[in-house]
C-alpha cells in the first residue's frame, strides 16, 4: 500500500486534509482504508450530511471556530483531579454544545451527537468567565469565608506596610513604595545612628543593601496569612475533587462526544475539500468487474472526467494544459499500450489515486466515479531507483509481485503494474508477463491494470485492451519544421500540445510508434532520427 | 527612569551573564515600576523557586499583582500564594508538568515557568497578548539570548553581575554583545553574494578562522580578490544570531578586522543592566570598549 500511495502521489492530496481537532488529526494519522462497503457508505454519508451546511460560509466558519477550540481531554480513564482539567473539560463541553446546536436534529442523529451534559456544564459554569475557569466562592461557603479572612488580612498587611514606609520615608528619606530594597553607601547608613526599622546587609565593599523592617505585628499577620492561604488551598482541593467527581460521573457522555466530534470534524474537513475541489460522491460496486460467458459485464469501474489533483495543480503553475481522464474497466485484466510520454503512467496514477481517495472515505474529483473495493493495492514497477537490498530493479519487481500474490488469499487485490519486466530482454519479458496475466485471470480476487511497451503479449480471454491516443502527427508536422530549436521546457510544451492524453478502448494490442518522433522533438540528432525511421521501414518490408 | 517606561508594550527577555546574575531581581524591580500596566510574567526554564537548583542560593520569589498574567505549571498553581483563574492549559508538558496561563485574582507569590523552545514561546506570548497583557516579561535561564532574537517587538535586558573575580570574562561578553548591536541584519532570502561567508550554528574561533581562510584561499585561486583590498571588498560573515557567537573579545576583534559580521536575526533593542560588586564604575568603563547601540544602566537599585 505504501508504494501505491507514493506512486499515486496520494500524500500530496492528503496533506490538504486538515482536521481541526486533536481527535480528527489522530483519525487522519490512522490512514483508514475502507474495505467494507457499508462502513465506507457510512463514512460518505457523514460527508453528505454536512456538505450542504458547510457550503454556507457563516455556518462553516462557526463550526470550524468551535472545532478549533476543542481541547484534548482523555475520557477513557478517570480524569485526574486538577483545576486545569476542569478548565479543559468545561472548554470542551462549551464547544461541543455549540457545535451540536449548529447542527439540525437530523444531522445530529447521523453523527450520534446527543447532548446530555447540561447539569455538568451548569455546575462548571459557576466558575466560568468566558473561557476562563476559576474555583469560585459559590462552590463552598467555607472557602468563601476563608477568602474573606485572607482579604481582610491583605488589607491590614497593606495598611501596616504603607504606614511603616511612610515613617521610613519621613525619617530617612528612603522611598520603598515601588521596591523591596535599596543599595546605599555604608557611610550614609552609619549617619542614621541606632535604628530599628531598617535591615541592612553588606552588598559590597562600601555599600549596603537595606530593606524595611515591618515590625512584629506585620510579621505575625503575614504568618497568619500564610496559614489562611494553606487552609484555602485545602478547601480549593476539596472543591476540585468534588467537581472532578461530577465530571467522571459523566465520563460515558464525554466519550460519546469525543466520538461525535471526531466524526463531525473529519466530515466537515472532507466536505470542505469536496466543495473546494468540486468533488463528487463515488459509487461503490458490490464486487469486482466481471464479463460473463455471455459477454455481459457486471460491476465495471468507471471514471468520467477524473482529475488527478497532484498533476492538475502542478500544471496550473505552467502553461501546460491538463486533460481529465475517462475510462471504463469492465474486465479484471486491463492492458494499456501507448506512446512514450503519452500519459500511460499518469493514467495508472489517476486510477490508483481515485481508488485510494474512495477507499479512504473521500469524495473524488470527477464528474462520475464508480469503484470496487479492494483489500489491498499493490504497485509493482520501477521507481527509477537502482536497487534495494542488493536486488536489481527486476528483482524488486519480482519480489513485489510475489508479495502481492500472497495478498490474494486475504481478499480482492489491485495489481498496478507499470512497465513490468521492462529491464529484461523483450522475449522473456513478454513470455513472463503473458504467463502472469494468464495466472492472475484465473484468480477471481485479482484486478490488474498494466501499462506496457512489450509487443506480442498473449493476454487471456476477457482481457480489456487500451491505448493512449498519442501524438497528433499531422498537426505537429508543419509546426515542428518552423520551430525546430527550443529549450527543454518549450519542447515539453510542444509535446503536451500535440499529445492526446486520451485512453481508448481497443480490440487488441495496437501499434504505438511515437518514440522516434518524440526523440527528435527532444533534440536527438536528425541524422539518427532519419536512420531509425529507415530501419523501421526496412523491417516492415 | 525613562528606560523602564520604554519597556511598556514590549516583550522583555531577561538574560544574565551568569547564574544568579540578578535576572529575577531585575524582573521584580521592573514589574513594580510598571505596576499600572497589565503584565504577563513567564520564564524559560524554572523561576520563582526559593533557591536556585544549581547553587542553592536564595532566589527572590515572583510577586504577581492582581490582574497580571503568569505562566505556571499545573502542579505549582495550587501551591501558589495567589488566587487565580485559568485562561489556557497547554497540551505539551515540561519537566514541571503542563504549563497553564493564569490571571491573578489576588496579589500573591507564584513560581513561574515556561516552555522549552522558541515556537512554543511565541505561541505563549501571543496568548498572553490575546488575554490583555500589555508588556510581557520572560525571565530566562543564564545566557539565553537566542529567544529575544527570534521574537518580534523584543527588548533584551542583559543583566551583568560584575565582580573582581569575573570582570574580564564579563566585560568580554558585554563587549561582544555591544559590538553585535552594531552589526547589520542579513536578509535570509537574499541570494548569497560571492563575497559572503555563511556560518550556521556556533561561531567558534576555529570555525570562523577556517571559514575565513578558505574564503581567501579560494579568492586567491580565482584571482578575483586578495586580502587587504579596500573595505568595499571585505567579505560578509553571516551568523545566525548573536547567541551563536562563542568568541573571546580578542577573537571577535580579529574576525571583525577581516570581515563585516552580519546576523540573520537579532534583537533591535538591548539594555545592559550593570550591577557592580566591589568594582569601581570608572575602572569598569575604562575596560568596557563601547556600548554600541545598547543602552547601559548602572546599579539600578541604588538609593
Amino acid at each position: 500500500m505504501i508504494k501505491a500511495r507514493e506512486f499515486s502521489e496520494f500524500e500530496t492530496f492528503y496533506a490538504l486534509y486538515k482536521p481541526l481537532t486533536v481527535y480528527g488529526r489522530a483519525e487522519k494519522e490512522k490512514r483508514r482504508f475502507f474495505t467494507d462497503k457499508s462502513e465506507l457508505e457510512n463514512e460518505l454519508d457523514f460527508i453528505d450530511a454536512i456538505k450542504s451546511l458547510v457550503a454556507a460560509k457563516a455556518v462553516k466558519d462557526k463550526l470550524r471556530h468551535h472545532l478549533r477550540n476543542i481541547p484534548l481531554i482523555k475520557a477513557d480513564n478517570p480524569i485526574e483531579s486538577s483545576a486545569a482539567e476542569l478548565f479543559l473539560v468545561r472548554k470542551f463541553l462549551m464547544n461541543v454544545k455549540a457545535i451540536f446546536e449548529i447542527l439540525p436534529e437530523s444531522t445530529r442523529n447521523i453523527f450520534g451527537a446527543v447532548w446530555g451534559s447540561s447539569a455538568l456544564l451548569a455546575l462548571l459554569d459557576k466558575g466560568g468567565r468566558g473561557e476562563a475557569f476559576f474555583i469560585a466562592d459559590c462552590y463552598s461557603e467555607r472557602l468563601a469565608a476563608k477568602r474573606r479572612e485572607i482579604l481582610a488580612a491583605d488589607i491590614k498587611l497593606k495598611s501596616l506596610k504603607e504606614k511603616r514606609l511612610r515613617e521610613i520615608s519621613s525619617r530617612y528619606g528612603f522611598d520603598f513604595s515601588d521596591r523591596d530594597f535599596l543599595i546605599i553607601l555604608d557611610k550614609n547608613f552609619a549617619s542614621f545612628g541606632e535604628q530599628h526599622d531598617l535591615y541592612a546587609e553588606p552588598h559590597d565593599f562600601g555599600r549596603l543593601m537595606i530593606k524595611p523592617v515591618y515590625g512584629n505585628e506585620y510579621l505575625s499577620l503575614a504568618a497568619e496569612r500564610e496559614r489562611l492561604r494553606a487552609e484555602e488551598a485545602v478547601l480549593e482541593k476539596k472543591v476540585v475533587d468534588q467537581l472532578i467527581y461530577a465530571v467522571n460521573a459523566d465520563r460515558e457522555n464525554l466519550q460519546l462526544y469525543i466520538e461525535a466530534v471526531r466524526r463531525i470534524d473529519t466530515a466537515v474537513e472532507k466536505a470542505r475539500l469536496a466543495i473546494d475541489m468540486d468533488m463528487t460522491r463515488p459509487e461503490i460496486n458490490d464486487a469486482l468487474p466481471e464479463i460473463s460467458e455471455t459477454g455481459n459485464t457486471r460491476g465495471s469501474i468507471e471514471l468520467k472526467n477524473a482529475r488527478f489533483i497532484p498533476l492538475e495543480k502542478s500544471l496550473q503553475k505552467t502553461e501546460l494544459k491538463y486533460m481529465p481522464f475517462s475510462a471504463s474497466f469492465a474486465s479484471r485484466i486491463n492492458i494499456l499500450h501507448g506512446s512514450n510520454m503519452g500519459g500511460k503512467t499518469v493514467a495508472l496514477k489517476t486510477f490508483v489515486f481515485f481508488q485510494l481517495l474512495a477507499q479512504s472515505g473521500f469524495y473524488v474529483p470527477a464528474e462520475y466515479c464508480r469503484v470496487s473495493l479492494f483489500n489491498d493495492i499493490c504497485f509493482i514497477g520501477g521507481d527509477g531507483s537502482a536497487s534495494a537490498g542488493g536486488l536489481s530493479s527486476f528483482g524488486i519487481e519480482m519480489n513485489d509481485f510475489i508479495k502481492a500474490c500472497g495478498k490474494l488469499e486475504k481478499g480482492p487485490t489491485l495489481f498496478i503494474m507499470d512497465e513490468f519486466a521492462r529491464t529484461t530482454n523483450s522475449e522473456e519479458g513478454t513470455a513472463l508477463l503473458s504467463a502472469i496475466l494468464g495466472w492472475l485471470s484465473q484468480r477471481s480476487g485479482a484486478f490488474v491494470f498494466l501499462a506496457t511497451h512489450l509487443a506480442g503479449l498473449e493476454a487471456p480471454e476477457n482481457s480489456s485492451w487500451f491505448c493512449m491516443k498519442g501524438f497528433d502527427r499531422a498537426a505537429f508536422g508543419t509546426y515542428f519544421e518552423e520551430h525546430s530549436s527550443a529549450d527543454l521546457e518549450e519542447k515539453l510544451r510542444r509535446i503536451n500540445r500535440f499529445m492526446c492524453y486520451e485512453m481508448l478502448n481497443v480490440s487488441r494490442e495496437s501499434e504505438s510508434r511515437d518514440a522516434v518522433k518524440i526523440a527528435g522533438i527532444l533534440g536527438v540528432d536528425k541524422e539518427i532520427i532519419n536512420l531509425a525511421g529507415k530501419i523501421i521501414a526496412d523491417r516492415k518490408k | 527612569m525613562g528606560w523602564i517606561q520604554d519597556l511598556r508594550g514590549k516583550n522583555v527577555f531577561i538574560a544574565g551573564s551568569k547564574k544568579n546574575a540578578g535576572k529575577t531581581t531585575f524582573m521584580n524591580y521592573a514589574a513594580r515600576k510598571l505596576k499600572d500596566c497589565r503584565l504577563a510574567l513567564m520564564s524559560i526554564g524554572i523561576d520563582g523557586e526559593e533557591s536556585d537548583g544549581i547553587f542553592a542560593n536564595p532566589k527572590p520569589r515572583i510577586m504577581i499583582e492582581k490582574n497580571n498574567l503568569f505562566l505556571c505549571s499545573e502542579n505549582e498553581l495550587a501551591a501558589s500564594g495567589t488566587q487565580y483563574e485559568i485562561l489556557k492549559a497547554y497540551p505539551f508538558r515540561t519537566a514541571l508538568g503542563r504549563p497553564v496561563l493564569a490571571r491573578a485574582l489576588r496579589r500573591g507569590q507564584a513560581e513561574i515557568s515556561g516552555p522549552e523552545n522558541n515556537s512554543q514561546l511565541a505561541g505563549l506570548i501571543a496568548d498572553a497578548r490575546e488575554h490583555g497583557a500589555e508588556t510581557v516579561f520572560v525571565d530566562g535561564a543564564a545566557d539565553r539570548i537566542t529567544h529575544s532574537a527570534t521574537i518580534g517587538n523584543a527588548v533584551l535586558a542583559y543583566v551583568a553581575r560584575i565582580e573582581p573575580e569575573n570582570i574580564s570574562s564579563a566585560i568580554s561578553s558585554l563587549n561582544i554583545l555591544a559590538a553585535s548591536s552594531e552589526c547589520g541584519l542579513w536578509n535570509d532570502g537574499e541570494p548569497a553574494k560571492s563575497c559572503s561567508i555563511r556560518l550556521p550554528g556556533a561561531v567558534t574561533e576555529s570555525r570562523a578562522e577556517r571559514a575565513v581562510s578558505e574564503y581567501f584561499a579560494s579568492l586567491r585561486k580565482t584571482g578575483n580578490a586578495i586580502p587587504g583590498m579596500p573595505h568595499a571588498s571585505r567579505p560578509a560573515l553571516i551568523a545566525d544570531n548573536p547567541a551563536c557567537i562563542f568568541l573571546s573579545w580578542q577573537a571577535w576583534r580579529r574576525l571583525a578586522a577581516k570581515c563585516d559580521i552580519f546576523f540573520l536575526s537579532k534583537t533591535s533593542s538591548i539594555l545592559l543592566i550593570i550591577n557592580l560588586y566591589n568594582v569601581d564604575k570608572a575602572d569598569f568603563e575604562r575596560r568596557f570598549c563601547s556600548a554600541g547601540k545598547c543602552k547601559v544602566i548602572y546599579n539600578p537599585y541604588a538609593g
